[in-house]
């Protein structure tokens, strides 16, 4: 039988540790910035303490919290931010990247993907992601056109990914 | 690739940069506390930093922290408010720091401890640090600054709720050297070419005296609540009001200097400051929940949080005693070399013994004053020493200190070794309070790699980005570098544990092993290529110990 989940301190504190991550990556995968994420997360989890929430289990309440972060989301704009019917895309990459462990193995690829990445895309990613660089700057630095290195950088993460799902296959 | 393929690598690369999930279980607590069920506070429509639950949950966090401030003018009344100028201070808690504006010249302004750096660009300004300090920016954690930094503002953001400045955020770039702080999961580290995303709120002149007390008194109520919430659960009648544990009575008393027992005329002063019984209590305590800490890890895979939050109350009460013990002068890499320096270490020793109830009798003590006489003489040395590279006075400073910890225990009865160094605690650098791998562990810089080659390959493209090396040069440094992991002892036995990995407790030994290993590395670069003077320098700078896991 499903239990409803009770508020203890403890039990919240451990409750938010176990997903919090894994809701704020999601909410930042649809757009939201990090301090809306922060505050879409919370709201998302006050929803499943206060409300009369019958828990199914870890990987129901996982999607329960998605779902509620992502309606929440949406909600704070006058029109959807997405196309609405794109939703089952975004939850199969979602689930796909996530991998039942809230994207921790992935990002872990990730890091390790990157420091097999050479040249200019290594710098260009660098320069982009780490020292928040605009892609004028990054072109001046590369000698590109803004183009071409919006180009580069987006090679750069299609490359990127690959080596994510290929690390996944192999481990 | 469809976009959304893009858009989850795009996301993920930004959390690799530095924005990361924080931890949100405080706010949240508050937040469910306050809120009658039922009635959820509407979310205001976007963009927006940080809502008033926020607030709560930093002063929350903020409580018995310097706080940093910002200030803003002229902006209208109303939802809508526009800041025409602003400024983030960001407090020099000890040391100094020269602070450059951005598009200025060196030199700049010195700041000295007990003042603050002004920011007022948001991007540009550069900070550098010849000494190691500290600074704090509202509810970030403490900042330690390794010798050597330099640090570049990268961006800075003051939010508005309702015409008052809600929040700021400030994220700092470490251009050389390294920064290092306390989280709840462990300390955690940035160093050169990654960036460190501060926030803090709390408008000028706003006194949090009034709301830091009641929170202080809600969490009390929260924490009680828990208590007698946990006692129901097990059955067990819960006490009416429970009464502070000892230990925190003991740390609670300020400015309580006791029980120095072994001294040195040059550090006499500021040493006699140090509160030796609370640090030999905390210690006391810390030790059996690093131990169980560490079993759990290899038990379940996870890191306990219950013993992390408890670990990081203890540690507080050590880490407050860092100050005075930087303030002695003791020779050192970075805040922890001053807390495994012999004359601490000895204090310490002696104060967690007596904790025990198992104190050190007059034979010992007197043995352990030659030793901190003669190995303080030796690490003034190595600290004096003709050393070229930071790593290398490391190295030399790690096995001085690894040599009085031998035979500091060698003078210790079994029931006295048994406390100190409990069952387990000498299997990973760093797990033991008594070890050299509290100095190292923040400066591990660890790469996943099971062969030479494969190091090689990563840890070139760090020194690489590090050094400015250019795509051939890069290859070349692949090689060199090949060559000496390939003929290093202790890099390439057993895989990483979890231990390790999560961590960062590395198989005793191992530290040392990496760091021989580094300097190897670095004398290679030094002599086999044409280095630009600039080069050189960073390469002597460098502290990050690169460590295949």
């Amino acid at each position: 039988m499903a239990k409803v989940l009770t508020v203890d301190p403890q039990d919240v504190s451990q409750l938010v540790h176990r997903h919090q991550a894994e809701v704020w990556r999601y909410v930042r995968f649809l757009g939201a910035n990090a301090e809306l994420a922060d505050d879409l997360v919370q709201e998302a989890f006050l929803q499943l303490l206060r409300a009369p929430y019958e828990d199914q289990g870890e990987p129901a309440r996982r999607a329960w919290l998605r779902k509620v972060a992502q309606n929440l989301y949406v909600k704070s704009f006058r029109r959807p931010p997405f196309a609405l019917v794109d939703l089952d895309r975004i939850e199969a990459v979602w689930l796909d990247y996530a991998q039942g462990d809230g994207g921790n193995e992935s990002l872990a690829a990730l890091r390790e993907c990157l420091e097999n990445l050479d040249g200019r895309a290594r710098q260009a990613v660098r320069l982009h992601y780490e020292e928040r660089r605009s892609r004028r700057e990054i072109g001046d630095r590369l000698e590109l056109g803004e183009q071409g290195v919006k180009s580069l950088l987006r090679r750069s993460r299609e490359l990127l990914k690959k080596c994510v799902e290929r690390a996944r296959r192999e481990a | 690739m469809t976009d959304w393929d893009d858009r989850i690598i795009d996301s993920a690369l930004q959390e690799v940069g530095g924005q990361q999930p924080p931890d949100l279980s405080a706010r949240i607590l508050i937040a469910l506390g306050e809120g009658a069920p039922g009635q959820l506070p509407a979310l205001p429509p976007p963009p927006r930093s940080i809502a008033g639950s926020t607030m709560l949950a930093a002063a929350f966090l903020c409580l018995g922290l310097l706080t940093a401030y910002v200030v803003s003018y002229a902006f209208d009344d109303g939802s809508r408010s526009t800041v025409e100028a602003e400024r983030v201070a960001l407090y020099v808690v000890s040391g100094q720091v020269e602070f450059v504006p951005a598009d200025a010249q060196r030199p700049g302004e010195v700041v000295a401890a007990g003042s603050a750096v002004i920011v007022r660009e948001p991007r540009g300004a550069r900070m550098f640090v010849s000494k190691d300090s500290r600074l704090q920016l509202g509810v970030f954690p403490m900042l330690r600054v390794e010798p050597a930094t330099e640090l570049e503002v990268r961006s800075m953001g003051v939010s508005m709720n309702n015409g008052v400045v809600a929040a700021t955020s400030l994220a700092i770039g470490v251009v050389v050297g390294a920064v290092t702080w306390d989280s709840l999961s462990g300390p955690e580290a940035r160093t050169s070419g990654e960036v460190v995303r501060l926030e803090a709120m709390a408008p000028d002149g706003v006194d949090y005296s009034v709301e830091n007390a009641r929170l202080m008194a809600r969490v009390q109520g929260l924490e009680e609540q828990n208590a007698r919430l946990m006692m129901m659960r097990e059955g067990v009648a819960a006490p009416a009001i429970p009464e502070g544990p000892v230990l925190a009575e003991a740390l609670d008393k300020p400015d309580v200097a006791t029980a120095m027992m072994f001294e040195d005329p040059k550090y006499a002063d500021a040493l006699s400051k140090v509160n030796w019984d609370a640090m030999g209590k905390a210690t006391l305590e810390i030790q059996p929940l690093l131990n169980e800490l560490v079993r759990i890890l290899n038990e379940d895979g996870e890191i306990s949080t219950e013993i992390a939050v408890q670990l990081e109350k203890l540690n507080v009460h050590l880490a407050g005693e860092i100050p005075t013990l930087m303030k002695a002068g003791l020779p050192g890499t970075g805040p922890n070399g001053a807390y495994t320096h012999p004359l601490v270490v000895a204090n310490t020793l002696a104060s967690t013994l007596n904790a025990a109830g198992k104190p050190l009798d007059a034979a010992q003590s007197a043995a352990l004053a030659g030793l901190v006489k003669s190995f303080t003489a030796e690490l003034d040395g190595v600290a004096a020493g003709p050393y070229e590279f930071q790593s290398e006075t490391m190295m030399h400073e790690i096995e001085a200190k690894e040599r009085f910890y031998a035979e500091m225990s060698q003078r210790l009865t079994a029931e006295q070794f048994a406390t100190i160094y409990p069952k387990g605690s000498t299997d990973f650098d760093g797990l033991s309070l008594f070890g050299t791998g509290l100095m190292t562990r923040h400066l591990l810089r660890p790469i996943k790699a099971g062969n030479a080659a494969d190091f090689a390959h990563r840890a070139g493209n760090r020194l690489a980005d590090e050094l400015g090396f250019s795509d051939a040069e890069t290859v070349r440094l692949r090689t060199v570098l090949e060559s000496v992991a390939g003929s290093s002892s202790g890099m390439w036995g057993k895989p990483s544990s979890a231990v390790e990995r999560k961590l960062k407790f590395l198989r005793a030994g191992r530290t040392q092993a990496a760091l021989r290993n580094q300097v190897a590395m670095l004398r290679a670069i030094y002599l086999q290529f044409q280095l630009t003077p600039e080069q050189q320098e960073k390469l002597s700078s460098l502290t990050g110990v690169i460590v295949p896991l």
